[in-house]
């Protein structure tokens, strides 16, 4: 091994036993081997310094020139050191205090002479000697361990502040003989603990006496107690929800009670199916300034005087729709001129239809009432206004349309067949008889009174004969010798109909322009 | 200087061993405004760097310290200090004005030296050293010698190729240094 890795071994502490022997006769024996070693321990030296160099440098960073006080020390230790101290000091004054129940007079004594303890031990430990600097020293920081500590159990207990005094004091020093931890501070609370227990037992007692006299008195006044269901509406559609609100109402005996609403006083009366005494109000329900939804907020006045007690006095607010009538006819909307059109009508939020009444001026028809809510609207102009009213009250007006009834189309009839166009009158036929058919389903079946139309006279012209006037739709045929081939044609035909009014005779005449040419078949 | 009100000698003495930053700082802030009076007093040349002179001052110290060569405190350790500044001031003075002893293996600055707190010529080469060693072999070195790096450690670190580079590299590093380390305690022996 060369003499420069012996030695650099010999720096790294890597040398074994024999190795370490060769090299400690190596340096007894060879100067060569010596001054080698020698200049690798100024380098090994140098390497060492170099490193603690740098670390001492960083020492130099800061604060070289006012080296006596380390800030960082005062901020931290000192500091914590206080807080510490101060509250070791006010455990043991507290753990003191419950431990032996101190009078609260001597308990700031403890607090001192701990607060004094551990200032003057830890002098003892910094100085390492007992001077008179280290006990004013010592006196000093008892004194604002103590004031610490204090502090503590001010805002661990609170402060006492008396309803007579408008100050409140941390430590009441200048206070006579009590001071932390005061009596202020230690006595109020475990006092006020007592006071808060008596009061809180008195309260249970005092609860429990009222729980009893309102019982007595609740039994003794009231006699009936019953469930009151409050509905949303008492008329629903069906698939919609119902609401109600439900509530206990106890009965008081309103013999000598009142109730008024809105000033008047209401009957009472038995109700008799929960046997309380109860009032009834109704009233005809009158709205206006409808808003947009066709809803006016109404409201009246309740007063419930009860001898010996104040008026309960409550504002029942509701809400008034707007009435809208409703016209019900397979051909609502128009009416035939002078005929009877029946109409079923209705109001909404009107469970009785008997108040419904119409009214139409005396030069468009008439109105003719079937029952309630039944009418028979007669219409004398192609225009009919009409008045809806419910109770006398006008709720609304509905305009009509009427149209002259259908005309009729001719149709001969042989028995029930019907005239062939391709075949002619069957040979053998006596009789013919011209129809006034009505086309409109509508009109036959909603105004089938009004819907029978006959023949009142027409004129017969067969073929190179003299024309024959005939009273009636009915043609003897035989009669007029008509043979097969012969033809016949009738016009001027004269309609007429029956009337709905009875009052009225069933011959209206009918605007109908009928003709036809017919021949006899073979 | 009065000892410090907060830290007793033993508490230096345990702090510096422990590497504590918060008492070393102490110790270095306590000490320098008395060696600063001291070297403003000697160099009246005003040729010395107080601050470069008391952190050797410092290193001294501290590695004896380290090194356990003060378990036995005769005096104040703020005075061990004060008469080490003593003698490497004297020391630089001397280097100064060419005033260089002859032996080395004891060195004494005469009738001026503190002669109880001696500075040793290891320790003397050692400060030289120092201001002659640059980097990277500054680092190489620390790392061969205090931190016991192997080779390939020594390249992982250095980002060299590998652990032969590393080797070679560091085999200058040391070849330069044994020269100039031959050539101060040359010089000094020749002094």
């Amino acid at each position: 091994m060369e003499d420069n890795e012996l030695i650099e071994k010999h720096f790294r502490g890597e040398l074994s036993s024999d190795e370490r022997i060769e090299f400690e006769k190596k340096i007894e024996a060879d100067d060569s081997f010596k001054q080698l070693f020698e200049v690798e321990a100024v380098i090994h030296k140098s390497i060492q310094y170099s490193v603690e160099l740098e670390r001492i440098k960083k020492l130099s960073v800061t604060n070289v020139t006012s080296p006596k006080i380390s800030l960082e020390w005062i901020k931290s230790y000192s500091l914590i050191y206080a807080g510490a101290a101060a509250v070791v000091v006010w455990l043991v004054s507290n753990i003191v205090n419950g431990v032996f129940h101190i009078d609260s007079e001597f308990i700031k004594w403890v607090g001192l002479t701990v607060a004094f303890v551990l200032s003057a031990v830890s002098i003892i430990i910094i100085e390492r000697k007992f001077s008179l600097k280290s006990i004013t020293t010592s006196v000093i920081n008892c004194l604002m361990i103590f004031v610490i500590a204090s502090g503590i159990d001010a805002i661990n207990q609170g402060v006492e502040s008396k309803s007579s005094e408008i100050k409140a004091v941390l430590i009441p020093y200048t206070q006579g003989t009590v001071w932390w931890p005061t009596r202020s501070l230690v006595d109020s609370v475990s006092q006020q603990k007592k006071i808060n227990q008596e009061l809180s037992l008195q309260k249970k007692e005092l609860n429990m006496m009222l729980k009893s006299v309102r019982d007595s008195c609740f039994k003794s006044m009231f006699n009936k107690i019953v469930p009151i269901v409050v509905p949303t509406s008492s008329t629903i559609i069906a698939g919609a929800h119902y609401e109600a609100n439900v509530f206990a109402a106890a009965s008081y005996l309103l013999d000598d009670a009142e109730i008024t609403v809105d000033g008047k006083l209401i009957a009472m009366e038995v109700d008799p199916n929960t046997g309380i005494k109860i009032g009834h109000i109704k009233f005809e329900a009158s709205g206006s300034d409808f808003d947009l939804n066709g809803i006016s907020e109404r409201a009246y006045k309740v007063n419930l005087n009860i001898p010996g007690s104040l008026p309960i006095a409550r504002t029942i607010e509701y809400k008034v729709a707007k009435p809208i009538a409703k016209f019900e006819s397979e051909s609502a909307s128009t009416l035939y001129l002078y005929c009877g059109n029946e109409m079923t009508v209705s109001v909404q939020g009107l469970a009785e239809s008997s108040g419904i009444s119409l009214s139409v001026p005396l030069d468009q028809g008439k109105v003719v009432q079937q029952g309630p809510g039944k009418f028979v609207l007669i219409p004398g102009r192609p225009q009919m206004d009409v008045e809806v009213s419910v109770n006398g009250i006008p709720i609304g007006k509905k305009q009509f349309k009427a149209k002259q009834v259908p005309s009729p189309v001719a149709k001969l009839m042989m028995g029930n067949q019907e005239y062939d166009v391709k075949r002619g009158i069957p040979p053998g036929t006596s009789i013919a008889r011209l129809i006034p058919d009505i086309s409109d389903d509508t009109f036959k079946r909603q105004n089938s009174k009004d819907a029978d139309y006959r023949v009142t006279s027409m004129t017969l012209q067969i073929t190179g004969k003299t024309p024959i006037t005939l009273n009636s739709g009915t043609i003897e045929l035989e009669k007029y010798g008509l043979r097969p081939g012969d033809s016949f044609s009738i016009f001027n035909v004269q309609v007429v109909r029956s009337t709905w009014d009875p009052n009225e005779a069933d011959n209206k005449p009918v605007n109908a322009k009928l003709e036809g040419v017919y021949f006899m078949g073979y | 200087m009065k000892g410090s009100p907060f830290f007793t000698d033993q508490d230096f003495l345990n702090g510096i061993r422990g590497e504590d930053h918060l008492i070393e700082k102490a110790f270095y802030d306590q000490n320098y405004d008395m060696i600063r009076g001291l070297i403003k007093k000697k160099d009246s040349s005003k040729n010395i760097d107080v601050d470069d002179l008391y952190q050797e001052v410092m290193v001294i110290v501290f590695m004896r310290i380290k090194n356990n060569e003060l378990t036995q405190l005769t005096a104040k350790l703020s005075t061990y200090v004060y008469k080490t500044a003593h003698n490497l001031l004297l020391y630089r003075l001397r280097s100064n004005n060419r005033m260089k002893t002859s032996s080395l293996e004891n060195y004494d600055f005469a009738e001026e030296t503190q002669s109880d707190v001696s500075i040793d010529t290891l320790e003397i080469m050692a400060l030289e050293m120092v201001k002659k060693l640059t980097y990277p072999c500054n680092e190489i070195i620390e790392d061969w010698y205090i931190h016991k790096l192997d080779y390939e450690q020594i390249a992982l670190k250095h980002r060299y190729k590998n652990a032969n580079t590393a080797k070679k590299k560091k085999g200058d590093c040391m070849s330069n240094a044994r020269v100039q380390a031959k050539e101060l305690l040359d010089n000094k022996f020749s002094g």
